[in-house]
């Protein structure tokens, strides 16, 4: 799969969202965080890292953290297939893949369009959804990159021990 | 600083300045035990702070007190006009009122306690006889004192940043050499060549302020350029006041450089220091009096037997032929040699010529991993740097110190040719300034302490530098009185760090003085106010991915050990593989590999394992087990034992299959992914797949004390 660059979208009245998809249900992520597309590549397993850290991959040189998000919304993984690929994403210099079980397009969603994320959670932990957007007849949970990712805190061994049970 | 505050609130200041204030008029209560340069720093960021929320007549109140801070240091009449000016500032600050009514009469009579006489002492200054130094009572901050000869107004602002840049550089290059040279005159032991170099670098700092236009440092220089050159000329010896007059003015200088570019070169404390010059002067023309106690001290405080002399004559010739780099040039030219030997690989080892042999090929391919390899080392030479100066910097530290506690204490520097890359020098000065001073401060006794328990009244301190299995091994060592396990444990409990319950190794509790929260209150901040502490200390360490350790006996001494790793970008190491996943050994650590009989192997009772191996067991790590790589269960005849070395530690790695020898770029592990135990980074072997780059002391040493 080709590599998709960023557009520089932001229209006047909201953002681009790039939507993928996780079994049934449709995300979308603010296009401004994400560098590129690739198709899955080998992923070279870490020791002593989360659960849903599967490893890293080599990027043109550059050595990039993979994230299975299926395992980072604690759902139930699936193999992967030939559809699977990984979104990279960049928040405050940091860069991180996501594997998604697939891409779908680049939306662009009116800030009126978008909904507060609700107070009681539902299905992935409500913290990493920055809110919703409807599109037509339906609904994308857009995610906070930079929550998604942990920007903020330190993965260290003993963390993450506590954070996978 | 104060200049980012869009919205200032007088009321803000006046509450934060309470407790500053109050510190600075109780640090003057008593002359004799004044901590001068906290002093000044508490005066002085009164007034930045006061400016900042445009109190002018406040700020001009903190100005004078840091005046005279100067002055008392020098000349301890001064001290009861220092006294009243903290009053007066003290008066302005705690009635918080920002008019200029209250103010005024305070401004005015602390004015007029700069421009009086001393009350007493036998060098009273008058406003100075020399008629082209007239001190005006200050006006407003940007003439606060002028000399009234012709000097041009200065001319920074027309200057590209870039030459600015240039000239600081260099700058700060002239002030270690003078510096160097003048805490040798201290000890008396500077050479003739040392005497002229410093000299030289004076007159050139000289030259390039004038140049620039900072008129203040290029007076100050020139003074001092004066005193140097009798020095050299030997018709002048200079007493202890002497020497610690330049180092401070030293420090002075540096501190002004270092707001260039941006700031304007203007030293606040030119007056004084002026002042400070002429009665040198003074002093120089009347017979020297018999040296003093302290200044016989001074002679024998500083013996590095490494003779300062004889190493000035290889740092002289280096200096021939060397030009400035950028080292943003020097990061690119290490990528790209990186990115060349993965491509080299990348054609010499192609899949599509397997099975083939091409003569020519191969031979050409030989000459080009030669080129290539030597290309790696010059790029990785091109960016050591001997730690050299950095531990030069410290001979001046050891003094400083020393006087002020009145020890006496020798600072021994071996390895200082130990070349280590840009970046960690800059990392590691910081905690081995506080390491080193630490040392003193609370190992080495006072001589009279010393004499009691029969040691030498003169206290040492060892530093030394050695490169160890791809790790530079930088050795801090005291014979002073050593850690004392009962107090620090003692210490730990009461701040919450410890449990008056639980049985601790000696190990353990030496460990302890690294956890934060561990420092007593006044040692949080030294003179620059920057935090310290151990654990800032073994926190810088870790940043460079190395990691201290110490040890010590009571009454003998501490040691504390750095263990950095060379940033090497390419590395020789050894590919093995665990399962699926590769690994690489740095090739530095490994001894010999061997495939082991079960006769070979002893079990212990913790189900530990040894190899025999010539009449020698050694531990077995099975990187299996260590990493939990599925399946964990491993047998150590299943597979190759790697012996490695670390330090005076040697253990054997259990391995699936040995690959082969490879030579790798090594890339850090990603910010995200923080510290992997026994792991010092990853590598992109040329197959383009990654392997982790096994960080060999790290893992003998969790594997061990996991197994105590």
């Amino acid at each position: 799969m080709a590599g998709m660059t960023a557009e520089d979208g932001v229209d006047e009245d909201g953002s681009k969202y790039l939507t993928f998809t996780i079994g049934t249900v449709c995300y979308g992520l603010d296009i401004r965080t994400v560098t590129e597309i690739i198709g899955l590549q080998g992923i070279t397993p870490v020791p002593d890292v989360p659960e849903y850290v599967r490893g890293v991959i080599n990027l043109r040189g550059k050595v990039i953290p993979v994230m299975d998000v299926r395992a980072r919304f604690h759902l139930e993984t699936q193999a992967y297939h030939d559809r699977t690929c990984i979104i990279v994403i960049e928040v405050r210099g940091a860069s991180v893949g996501l594997v998604v079980d697939a891409v779908s397009e680049v939306l662009s969603i009116p800030d009126e369009d978008i909904e507060p994320p609700p107070a009681v959670g539902f299905g992935p932990d409500n913290r990493f959804i920055s809110g919703l957007g409807k599109v037509g007849e339906e609904v994308k949970l857009l995610l906070n990159a930079g929550i998604l990712i942990d920007v903020d805190r330190h993965l260290v061994a003993n963390e993450t021990v506590a954070e996978a049970s | 600083m104060s200049e980012l505050n869009n919205d200032p609130n007088p009321q803000q200041f006046f509450a934060d300045a309470h407790e500053p204030i109050a510190r600075l008029v109780d640090l003057l209560r008593d002359q004799d035990t004044v901590d001068w340069d906290l002093a000044f720093v508490l005066a002085h960021s009164l007034k930045t702070s006061a400016r900042g929320v445009h109190l002018e007549h406040v700020a001009e109140i903190a100005h004078c007190v840091e005046l005279l801070i100067e002055r008392t240091r020098d000349q301890v009449s001064w001290f009861h006009a220092l006294v009243r000016a903290a009053a007066l500032l003290h008066s302005a600050l705690i009635h918080g009122d920002a008019s200029n009514e209250s103010t005024q009469p305070l401004v005015r009579e602390a004015r007029s306690l700069l421009a009086a006489r001393a009350s007493r002492g036998p060098l009273a200054w008058s406003t100075s006889p020399n008629p082209a130094v007239s001190v005006r009572p200050p006006v407003d901050d940007d003439d606060m004192f002028f000399i009234a000869s012709d000097s041009s107004p200065v001319v920074t602002a027309q200057l590209p940043v870039d030459f600015l840049i240039k000239f600081v550089a260099e700058s700060e290059e002239h002030l270690a050499k003078i510096e160097e040279t003048l805490v040798a005159l201290d000890s008396g032991a500077a050479t003739d060549e040392q005497l002229g170099d410093a000299f030289r670098a004076m007159h050139s700092f000289k030259g390039n302020c004038g140049i620039c236009g900072f008129t203040d440092m290029e007076q100050l220089t020139h003074r001092a350029e004066t005193l140097m050159g009798n020095y050299r000329g030997r018709t002048h010896t200079p007493s202890a006041r002497h020497i610690s007059f330049l180092l401070e003015l030293v420090d002075i200088l540096r501190a002004t450089l270092e707001t260039i570019p941006g700031g304007d070169g203007r030293v606040a404390q030119l007056a004084a220091l002026l002042a400070g010059f002429e009665s040198l002067d003074r002093e120089a023309s009347t017979p020297p009096p018999v040296a003093p106690a302290e200044t016989v001290e001074a002679v024998h405080q500083q013996q590095t037997p490494n003779n300062v002399g004889a190493k000035v004559d290889a740092s002289t010739h280096r200096g021939v032929g060397s030009i400035r780099v950028d080292t943003s040039k020097l990061d690119e030219l290490m990528n790209l040699v990186g990115e060349l030997v993965i491509a080299e690989t990348t054609v010499t080892k192609n899949p599509d010529l397997d099975g083939y042999e091409f003569e020519n090929f191969q031979k050409a391919a030989l000459n080009l991993n030669r080129l290539t390899r030597a290309l790696q080392d010059i790029a990785m030479a091109v960016r050591m740097v001997p730690i050299e100066s950095t531990f030069r910097k410290m001979t001046r530290l050891v003094r400083d110190v020393c006087t002020k506690q009145r020890k006496r204490v020798e600072l021994i520097c071996t390895g200082e040719e130990t070349e280590v890359d840009k970046t960690v020098i800059e990392t590691i000065a910081d905690p081995l300034v506080h390491l080193i001073r630490n040392s003193i401060d609370h190992g080495i006794e006072p001589p009279a302490e010393r004499a009691k328990v029969s040691k030498d009244t003169m206290g040492r301190v060892w530093l030394d530098a050695k490169h160890q299995g791809g790790e530079v091994w930088i050795t801090i060592r005291d014979d002073g009185r050593g850690l004392n396990t009962e107090k620090i444990l003692n210490k730990a409990i009461e701040r919450g760090l410890a449990d008056s319950n639980c049985r601790y190794s000696e190990r353990e509790v030496f460990e302890m003085i690294f956890a934060p929260g561990f420092s007593t209150a006044d040692q949080i901040t030294d003179i620059s106010g920057r935090g310290v502490g151990m654990d800032v200390v073994r926190r810088n360490v870790e940043a460079v991915n190395g990691r201290i350790d110490v040890s010590s006996e009571l009454g003998k001494g501490t040691t504390f050990v750095l263990r950095i790793p060379l940033t090497l970008a390419i590395i020789e190491g050894m590919l093995v593989r665990v399962g699926r996943s590769f690994y690489t050994i740095p090739l530095l650590a490994i001894r010999e590999s061997v495939k082991a009989e079960q006769a070979d192997v002893t079990t212990l009772s913790d189900g530990s394992e040894l190899l025999k191996l010539r009449r020698k067991h050694y531990p077995i790590v099975k990187l299996r087990e260590f990493h939990r790589i599925s399946p964990v269960r491993v047998s150590a005849v299943d597979g190759i034992l790697v012996v490695v070395e670390t330090g005076d530690r040697l253990a054997c790695l259990l391995v699936d299959e040995v690959v082969g020898q490879r030579q790798t770029v090594v890339k850090p592990l990603p910010e995200y992914i923080k510290r992997v135990r026994g792991v010092a980074g990853c590598s992109i072997l040329h197959n383009r797949e990654i392997s982790l780059i096994l960080d060999v002391e790290g893992v003998v040493g969790a594997a061990q004390s996991r197994a105590a």
